[in-house]
């Protein structure tokens, strides 16, 4: 009960420190309240959050998947070669199959093998690009039909296909998480492996389904970046996990597994898609951003554990 | 008696890293021409020396149950700091150095306070780093390469003295102070127990945060060594060139079997690690293989190590128990 209180505390907090830096922006920076604008950051909120999904299905069970890049890329360029050559949905059926695979793989090992997450995935993002670059030697693919390409240029109204596609994953992922009993295996998984295991859960069943999800999407995303670029590139994505975990981190999902809300990426998606987005309206060149991204997860992990920390 | 000394020495002198760069170095030798030839051996170390420096400090972050992924970024921020620095004639190459290596000996000091201080998870602080590292060199390089440098540099790794490559003189000296510091200084004892079990180092009244800070000090201090060796070498700075090379130093330190877990390893077998990984990279240019199936190779490589590290105990068991339907071993039977 307690504890509740706390939590929902820490989410008020957070909202509000979205909005406010959501207003200070449209203070400081000029021409970032325009409509235009707001409808550029809506789109850039989304694809951010549709990078960190997988990450954040990973970091709920205390894991990391720092191969969601790369996987992307591997599986985009393969189904880039079908779609090229007109089979659209053999294409996409192959991109979201390798993506899963990739991920089944890192799963079964981790679970299985007692590797370390982070050496698995490490491991992985180097495996999984290296794939991709042999595959395409380099070059990209591109000239995709019209059949294809409506997923990542097409509008409804105002609102570009990528971002429906966002929040259908996300509302799909948060229904999955709090409504199935795999949700709730997931967050007592994240919460204590051996105290889950005690309690007749499988866990390495659990894992390998969290790791292959975060596979899965991570192929979906390579597939509607590629529909929106109209060209599929090895070299898809090399920054998505410092991305996806500052979006993760900021939307209050913890690297100490089984605490935080899929809907919470959105709070993450908003701050660091303002924060792009005024990097690029104040004509800062676009290499700050890294260095921008490595000191936001670090203060952000940071004050999360400070106030953890002070609140025991 | 004896026979059961002997048998322990050998097993003492050979381990399972070395038969896998036996087992390696035998395959290029067969397969790729040129392979086994002095000139090539001396390439071989060239080229693996910057990877040994970068390595022996990963070693000591990694013993104490760390890791360190910066250490590639920093690589690059600080030879693009240095050639910055000569290029415009700001500083003379001695002093431009200098104002590089401190510069990434102060991101591990940070590395180090932000993870043992404040309380962040390694893997996330470095990283962390990582992204700033990368982010502040193509800052400062606009996204440039930078050559033109006086020739004074290129002694790092070209010169020789009595015939011995420089790179392997530095790295040989470096190697001995390091040993000596791990085996035999009270400090260097401190690193096992702070990776063994920290509570009880903590306990024993060893300064762990201090420990460990300094180790992550001095692992930036050295990705800067191996950032001005790898600028000496490339005769260029470019701020994405470096970038890998935490992959490799870890690679190279489980490969030798120092354990991820902390306390077990030293920079002896890192040495081993090291030395598979430069001739394996070696041999696969001589063959032709291309860089980015390297990549592929190196991350399996990676993967099986730690496999075959973690599960040594269960190969014994595996082996004892073949042995012994064999006939080879006395033990009982299961009927």
């Amino acid at each position: 009960m307690d504890t509740s209180k706390v939590r929902a505390s820490y989410q008020v907090y957070r909202i509000l420190a979205v909005v406010v830096i959501v207003v200070g922006a449209s203070f400081i920076v000029p021409r970032f309240a325009s409509y235009a604008n707001l409808l550029n950051l809506t789109r850039q909120v989304f694809l951010l959050t549709l990078i960190a999904y997988g990450i954040s299905l990973s970091m709920l069970v205390a894991g990391l998947d720092l191969s969601v890049g790369s996987v992307a890329a591997l599986s985009s360029c393969l189904a880039a070669t079908f779609i090229s050559e007109g089979n659209v949905l053999l294409g996409i059926a192959v991109g979201l199959a390798v993506g899963t695979l990739c991920g089944l793989f890192n799963g079964f090992l981790i679970a299985k093998l007692k590797l370390p997450d982070f050496i698995m995935t490490f491991s992985m993002m180097y495996i999984a690009r290296g794939l991709a670059l042999t595959y395409t030697q380099g070059e990209s693919i591109y000239g995709f039909p019209g059949s294809f390409t409506w997923i990542g240029k097409s509008f409804i109204g105002p609102i570009p296909m990528p971002a429906i596609f966002s929040v259908a994953i996300m509302l799909l992922l948060y229904l999955l998480m709090t409504r199935t009993t795999f949700g709730r295996t997931t967050y007592a998984v994240g919460v204590s492996k051996p105290a889950a295991e005690f309690s007749g859960l499988s866990v390495s069943k659990n894992l390998i389904q969290i790791y292959g999800l975060s596979g899965f999407l991570a192929g979906f995303a390579g597939l509607i970046f590629i529909a929106r670029f109209n060209s599929a590139d090895a070299n898809l994505g090399p920054m998505w996990p410092l991305d996806g975990i500052a979006v993760c981190v900021i939307g209050g999902v913890t690297f100490f597994g089984g605490e935080g809300n899929i809907l919470g990426l959105l709070l993450g998606g908003i701050v660091m898609a303002t924060i792009n987005n005024c990097v690029n309206l104040l004509a800062i060149p676009p290499r700050f951003q890294d260095f921008f991204v490595g000191f936001i997860i670090i203060v952000a992990v940071a004050v999360d554990h400070y106030t953890k920390t002070r609140k025991h | 008696m004896k026979g059961k000394i002997m048998e322990k020495r050998i097993r003492f002198r050979v381990n399972g890293p070395m038969l896998i760069g036996l087992v390696v170095a035998l395959f290029f030798a067969f397969f790729a021409e040129n392979f086994f030839s002095a000139s090539n051996a001396v390439n071989i170390i060239r080229q693996g020396s910057v990877l040994a420096l970068v390595s022996f400090a990963q070693t000591f972050v990694i013993l104490i149950a760390g890791i360190d992924l910066s250490v590639g970024a920093l690589m690059g921020l600080t030879s693009c700091t240095a050639s910055m620095l000569m290029v415009n004639g700001m500083a003379s190459p001695v002093f431009a150095v200098l104002i590089a290596l401190m510069i990434a000996t102060l991101c591990g000091l940070i590395n180090g306070i932000v993870t043992n201080y404040v309380g962040l998870n390694p893997f996330v602080s470095t990283f962390g780093m990582w992204g700033m590292a990368l982010g502040a060199a193509l800052i400062i390089t606009e996204e440039r390469v930078i050559f033109g440098f006086p020739e004074t540099l290129r002694v790092l790794h070209d010169g020789e003295w009595f015939g011995i490559p420089i790179p392997l003189i530095i790295v040989l000296i470096i190697w001995g102070i390091l040993h000596f510091f791990l085996k035999r200084t009270a400090w260097g004892i401190a690193v096992y127990a702070i990776g063994g079990n920290e509570v009880s180092a903590g306990l024993s009244g060893i300064p762990v945060r201090l420990q460990k800070t300094l180790l992550y000090t001095f692992s930036g201090f050295m990705a800067g060594i191996a950032g001005i060796m790898f600028l000496a070498r490339t005769n260029a700075a470019q701020a994405i060139d470096t970038i890998g090379f935490e992959f490799d130093s870890i690679c190279a330190v489980v490969l030798g079997g120092t354990s991820l877990m902390g306390g077990r390893g030293g920079i002896s077998q890192t040495m081993i690690g090291v030395a598979i990984i430069a001739i394996a990279r070696n041999g696969m240019n001589m063959l032709g293989v291309n860089l980015y199936l390297q990549l592929v190779f190196v991350g399996v490589i990676l993967i099986l190590a730690y496999i075959a590290e973690s599960q040594k105990f269960q190969f014994k068991k595996v082996k004892n128990a073949i042995l012994i339907r064999v006939g080879l071993k006395a033990g009982h039977k299961q009927t």
